[in-house]
């Protein structure tokens, strides 16, 4: 009788359940679950180079005078136009009015002005300082009005003002953003749980058009198989990355995702400490590249996605050649090369960030490495330490890691960078490629800088790492391909 | 548990034999792969990626063409050497501690008692979280945390055997006779808590053997390439709808092998406990 009456409350309950969701459900829902591999070390793009900063809040919460589109175009940003003088050293840049930062702020030229003053600043901490140094001047010609003179024509300034690290901060604000961002749109920080997930929510005095998503949280799951699980339950409505891509085919094959593999401007590579004793030998790190066998990182590591790079650029970036070829896989050269550097019972080291990617990547060229009489021990680290440990203290022999920024051929010219390259060619040729503007003369500088670095065997070039993304197949306006490291959500909705 | 597999008559011991014969098999196949194994279980070979079982290849092969069988079979010697050396390590200290605090009595005892229970409160996962901040990840590391472990273990066996063994007339009369505390504790009391110990030690192998299993399986154990099955289950666990055979080997694996030692550390106490003896005397 009692189990009778437990039913019938039950069914009761479950109807009026179903009646009062019924008008609800109509409704399509403005709230996105978005699933990321790494925790980003604070929220501020413009003073930290992990790129889950920009993941998070390039777009949503910060924007710059220009902004990248899904298909890479450059699109007016906070800068409604421009117009560039015929020497193309002047940039006079028409502002949008009427735009305030979450604190109330107002937006104006003085305001760009200091934003781009405080990136290009001699005691600058922007990751990408390279980006404003064609910078000679930033002056105000009035509220709406900025004008920017640069020391020599610079094709890539519109494109170079649309990264993360150029995004427009206000004066009052800059110091605090690392935990308390505040910037000019359509989302703001609502709370960041360390370790499991940041909420951004409606900004609701933004300028432009109202976003169709009320609130996203990016939820920090970079496990594979807890990566899985939420995207299963529902927990997780998107992954602009899925961190473990033999899941694809089962994501593939379920009516209820979207998969799509695009391309980013991931440059997989083995970074060697090009200053650390026996990798300042060039034979030795010639040896690594004869020794690690690309395809079989590809097919072990990545399902066979990735696809093969020569050197630190992306195939599908203007001036690109592929150099691919240029040390195939040859264990036997790889020994000779290194007896010839004296070089025997080589131990290293090689430090794993979190990433699926590296942790696979490293299992095999662990193995192989072993076949050319290299040691390799395996240390598996937290992404925080690898940021401390590697990226800034320079403390390791070989690493495994993504590098996310487009056309990045820069770090490699920079005095103070963890692969301890220190090159004056090359800094040389880089000098020239900065100061060049034709766009033919560029290409071939590009190449010739593509063949430096694969010549002095800087790092070892593995792949490109795929945009395996995976989402409700109810979700709209996600991007495919991921130009710059970064998921602009302000176009994305979900369907009825 | 016990009361389930313990014979109803001394004289049969199907459970001894059971336990003995699979931990056998276990310890075998461990010390063959010491020496041989089908194929090199660190080989990878890309070409041969997620294959079913063949000739070539009994069970099939890894995310990275690696030979699963031979993997499960060195992964059998990575288990037992982590959990026998854990284990040693737990005795090593917990059998004087425990002899120790009953034969001296008093305040020190209370001491030493009351901290081996604060070590017993303290996780063998925590330990091994801890050492991995500070030493790094390897197999020494899950040694020491499992060790460390069963250290109050085998203290609490042995003080409370020795406790009710110091007060019996045999030990009074070797008192009497002017024997050392220390020759007491080796002469009479040792051998006579040893049976208790033995069946301990089979129990404490075969949750070793799980705990090494959990620790790799979060990273903390033995580091690749040393096969594991712990390792072996969380590389699987992705490809659960591929190949559900992957996870299921090293699965199987540990289920025998715990199975086996649990049945002969049953077997065993039956056998060797003597308070278990005398009842059914």
């Amino acid at each position: 009788m009692i189990r009778l009456l437990t039913k019938a409350c039950l069914a009761l309950v479950l109807v009026t359940a179903s009646v009062a969701m019924a008008p609800l459900s109509a409704a399509p829902r403005t709230d996105l679950n978005v699933g990321m591999r790494l925790e980003p070390p604070h929220l501020d793009p413009t003073a930290g180079a992990a790129a889950a900063i920009g993941e998070i809040v390039y777009a949503n919460l910060f924007e710059g005078l220009t902004r990248m589109a899904a298909d890479g175009a450059i699109k007016p940003g906070l800068a409604e136009s421009w117009t560039v003088s015929p020497d193309g050293k002047v940039y006079t840049f028409t502002l949008r009015k009427g735009v305030t930062f979450h604190d109330g702020t107002p937006f104006d030229a003085a305001v760009a002005k200091f934003a781009l003053d405080r990136a290009r600043a001699s005691d600058s901490v922007n990751p990408q300082k390279g980006l404003f140094e064609p910078i000679e001047a930033v002056e105000v010609i009035d509220p709406a009005t900025l004008k920017v003179t640069l020391k020599r024509p610079t094709g890539a300034f519109l494109f170079n003002l649309a990264w993360p690290a150029a995004v427009m901060v206000a004066p009052q604000s800059a110091a605090d953003n690392k935990t308390k961002p505040i910037g000019t749109g359509p989302f703001k920080l609502d709370r960041w749980a360390k370790g499991s997930q940041v909420d951004l929510v409606r900004h609701p005095n933004y300028w432009g058009a109202k976003p169709a998503l009320n609130k996203i949280s990016f939820k920090i799951i970079g496990d594979p198989t807890a990566a899985y699980a939420a995207m299963m339950a529902g927990d997780v409505d998107a992954y602009p990355i899925f961190p473990a891509n033999e899941n694809i085919p089962q994501f593939q094959a379920d009516k209820r995702f979207t998969v799509k593999i695009g391309n980013t401007e991931g440059k997989t590579i083995v970074a060697i400490n090009n200053a650390r004793t026996p990798f300042d030998d060039i034979r030795v790190r010639r040896a690594l590249a004869h020794g690690i066998d690309r395809k079989a990182v590809i097919d072990g590591a990545t399902m066979g996605l990735g696809k093969p790079i020569g050197s630190h650029y992306a195939p599908q970036d203007a001036g690109y050649v592929d150099l691919t070829g240029q040390y195939p896989y040859d264990p036997e050269k790889a020994k000779a090369l290194l007896k010839e550097a004296g070089v025997s019972n080589l131990k290293v080291k090689l430090i794993l960030p979190p990433p699926d990617y590296a942790r696979r990547s490293g299992e095999i060229i662990a193995a192989q490495l072993k076949k050319i009489g290299v040691e390799a021990e395996l240390v598996p680290v937290e992404w925080a330490q690898w940021l401390s440990d590697v990226f800034r203290g320079k403390n390791y022999d070989l690493t495994i890691i993504s590098h996310v920024e487009p056309m990045d051929l820069d770090i490699y010219a920079r005095d103070d960078y963890y692969f301890n390259y220190a090159n004056a060619d090359y800094k040389a040729l880089y000098a020239e490629l900065a100061a060049t503007s034709d766009p033919e003369k560029r290409k071939a500088l590009i190449e010739k800088a593509q063949r430096k670095l694969t010549d002095d065997s800087v790092n070892v070039f593995m792949f490109l790492l795929p945009k395996t993304g995976v989402w409700n197949a109810k979700l709209e306006g996600l991007w495919e391909n991921a130009p710059l490291p970064v998921n602009d959500f302000t176009a994305v909705r979900w369907r009825d | 548990m016990s009361a389930l597999t313990r014979p109803s008559s001394s004289a049969a011991h199907p459970s001894l034999w059971f336990g003995a014969a699979m931990t056998a098999i276990v310890v075998l196949i461990a010390l063959v792969s010491l020496v041989w194994t089908p194929q090199d279980p660190t080989a990878m070979e890309m070409t041969q990626r997620l294959q079913g079982p063949s000739a070539l290849h009994w069970l099939g092969t890894d995310r990275f063409g690696r030979d699963v069988l031979s993997m499960a079979m060195a992964g059998a010697a990575i288990s037992l050497q982590v959990s026998f050396v854990a284990i040693a390590f737990g005795m090593a200290l917990g059998v004087p501690l425990g002899l120790f605090a009953a034969m001296r009595g008093g305040v020190l005892d209370e001491a030493a008692m009351r901290m081996s229970d604060l070590i017993f409160a303290f996780p063998a996962l925590l330990t091994a979280i801890m050492l991995r901040e500070l030493f790094g990840p390897g197999a020494l590391n899950a040694m020491i945390a499992i060790g460390i472990f069963n250290v109050p273990v085998f203290a609490r066996v042995t003080y409370g055997a020795a406790l009710s063994l110091r007060t019996r007339d045999f030990v009074t009369a070797s008192r009497l006779a002017g024997k050392s505390e220390t020759l007491i504790a080796l002469d009479h009391i040792l051998p006579n808590v040893l049976p208790l110990l033995i069946v301990q030690a089979t129990i404490q192998l075969s949750l070793g053997i799980l705990a090494e299993a959990a620790l790799s399986y979060m990273g903390l154990g033995v580091q690749p390439p040393a096969p594991s099955w712990g390792r072996m289950l969380n590389d699987a666990q992705t490809l659960m709808a591929v190949a559900p055979r992957l996870a299921l080997v090293p699965g199987l694996c540990i289920v025998f092998t715990v199975l086996g030692l649990n049945l002969l550390g049953d077997g065993l106490r039956d056998k060797l406990d003597p308070r278990l003896r005398r009842r059914q005397a």
